[in-house]
C-alpha cells in the first residue's frame, strides 16, 4: 500500500514538474520568436522605406519578401502567445474544469485563426495582396485581445481561487476544532470565538461576491475596442488585488483566532 | 548809640595743616632674633595650611564633577508581564495543525502576485502602412 503512495507521489512531483517545464519552455519560446519579430519588423520597415524612396522593380520585390516574412513571424509571434496562455491554463490547480474549457476554446479558436491567416501570407503575390491579408488580422485583432485578456483573467482568478480553496480548508478546521471543544473556554469566551469565526466566514463571502464581479467582467471583454479592454482590464486587476485583499485579512483573523484559541484565558 | 562797624571780611587765616604721625616701620631684621623667628614660623603655617587647602578644594570638586554612574544590579521584582495559561486545546494535535496550516495559507497568499509580468500580451504595430 505505502508502495502505491510513493509511487503516486513521484508521478505527482513529476508531472507538476512536467508542467513547470512546458509553461517555462513555452515563455522562452515566446521571447524566442518576440526577438526574430523585431529583427524581422525592422527589416520591413527598411525595405518599405527604400521602396518608398525609389520605386525601383527591385526595392519593391525587396519590400514584398520583407513584408511577407514578417506578416509570417507576426502570426507565429501570436501564436507562441496563446500556447504559452495554454500551457499556464494546463498548469492551473484553481480554476473549475468548466472555465478551462471555456478559456482553451477561446484559444483553439485564435490558434485555428492565425493558422489559416498564415496559409494565406504564404500565398501573397503583390504589396497590395499583402496589404489586403494585414488587415484581415487587423479587423480580427480586437477579438484576438478580448481572447487573450479574458484567459489573463482567467488563470489569475484560478491563481485566487487556489488560495481561497486553502482558505476554507483552515476555516473548516478551526470550525471542527472550536465545536469539538466546546465547554473548554468560558461562555464569554466562547461568545467571542464564535463571533470571530462568523467574522471570518463573512470575509470568505466578500471575497467571493468580488471574484464573481470580476468574472463577470472578464466576459464582457469581447466586442469592444482595445482601448475599452485595456481599461476594463486594468479595473480587472485592481479588482484582483481587492479579492487578495480579502484573503490577507482572513488569514490574519485566522491568525488572531487561533492565538485566542491557545489560551485559556 | 551803638555805633555800627562795617561788616568786613576778615582774611582767612590759613592754619597749620598738622603732619601725620607715621609710625615708624617695624623691621624684622630690627627686631630681635627671638621675635622675627616666630614671625618666620607663622608666614609658613599660613602659607602651608594656604596650599593644604587649594589642594583639598581641588580635590573635592573633581570628585563632585566625575560621579560615576552606579551600574544597575539584578533585582528579584517579578516582570509585570502576566504569564498566560495555555488552554487544553493548545497540546491537540489538530490545533498544531491548524497552526501550520495557517501559516502556510498567510504565505500563499502574499507571495501571490496579482500582475504575472510573463503574461503581458505583445503590443504589435499592425497597418503595414504603404502608400498607395
Amino acid at each position: 500500500m505505502s508502495v502505491y503512495i510513493i509511487i503516486s507521489l513521484i508521478f505527482t512531483l513529476f508531472m507538476h514538474t512536467y508542467a513547470s517545464a512546458s509553461s517555462s519552455q513555452a515563455y522562452s519560446d515566446y521571447l524566442y520568436q518576440f526577438d526574430v519579430y523585431r529583427q524581422k519588423y525592422t527589416d520591413f520597415k527598411v525595405a518599405k522605406n527604400e521602396y518608398e524612396k525609389f520605386k525601383s522593380l527591385t526595392s519593391q520585390t525587396e519590400a514584398l519578401n520583407n513584408t511577407i516574412s514578417m506578416l509570417s513571424q507576426r502570426d507565429l509571434l501570436l501564436r507562441a502567445y496563446l500556447l504559452l496562455l495554454n500551457e499556464k491554463l494546463n498548469e492551473d490547480q484553481g480554476l473549475g474544469e468548466q472555465d478551462k474549457v471555456l478559456y482553451r476554446t477561446l484559444i483553439n479558436n485564435e490558434v485555428t485563426f492565425l493558422n489559416n491567416h498564415s496559409s494565406l501570407v504564404t500565398a501573397i503575390g503583390s504589396l497590395n495582396d499583402a496589404d489586403q491579408i494585414s488587415k484581415k488580422l487587423e479587423t480580427h485583432y480586437d477579438i484576438l485581445q478580448a481572447s487573450m485578456r479574458q484567459t489573463i483573467g482567467g488563470i489569475s482568478l484560478g491563481q485566487l481561487a487556489i488560495r481561497a480553496k486553502e482558505y476554507d480548508i483552515v476555516l473548516a478546521d478551526a470550525k471542527a476544532l472550536i465545536n469539538t471543544n466546546r465547554g473548554v473556554f468560558s461562555a464569554e469566551k466562547q461568545t467571542t470565538l464564535d463571533r470571530w469565526l462568523l467574522q471570518i466566514t463573512n470575509t470568505r463571502s466578500l471575497y467571493q461576491q468580488k471574484v464573481n464581479d470580476i468574472a463577470g467582467s472578464i466576459s464582457q471583454f469581447k466586442d469592444t475596442s482595445i482601448s475599452e479592454q485595456d481599461r476594463s482590464f486594468q479595473k480587472v486587476q485592481r479588482s484582483i488585488g481587492e479579492a487578495r485583499q480579502y484573503l490577507v485579512d482572513g488569514a490574519s483573523n485566522l491568525r488572531e483566532l487561533t492565538e485566542a484559541i491557545r489560551y485559556q484565558d | 548809640m551803638i555805633e555800627q562797624t562795617p561788616l568786613v571780611p576778615q582774611p582767612i587765616q590759613s592754619q597749620p595743616t598738622p603732619t601725620p604721625t607715621v609710625p615708624p616701620a617695624i623691621l624684622i631684621s630690627k627686631l630681635p632674633n627671638s621675635q622675627s623667628k616666630m614671625y618666620m614660623i607663622a608666614a609658613i603655617i599660613a602659607i602651608s595650611l594656604g596650599i593644604i587647602g587649594i589642594f583639598t578644594w581641588n580635590i573635592v570638586t573633581q570628585q563632585t564633577v566625575s560621579t560615576t554612574v552606579p551600574t544597575p544590579t539584578s533585582t528579584n521584582t517579578p516582570s509585570p508581564t502576566p504569564v498566560r495559561q495555555l488552554s487544553a486545546i493548545a497540546s491537540q494535535s489538530a490545533f498544531m495543525v491548524l497552526d501550520e496550516k495557517i501559516a502556510s495559507l498567510s504565505s500563499s497568499i502574499k507571495n501571490y502576485i496579482i500582475e504575472d509580468p510573463s503574461l503581458s500580451p505583445p503590443v504589435l504595430v499592425l497597418p503595414l502602412g504603404f502608400t498607395q
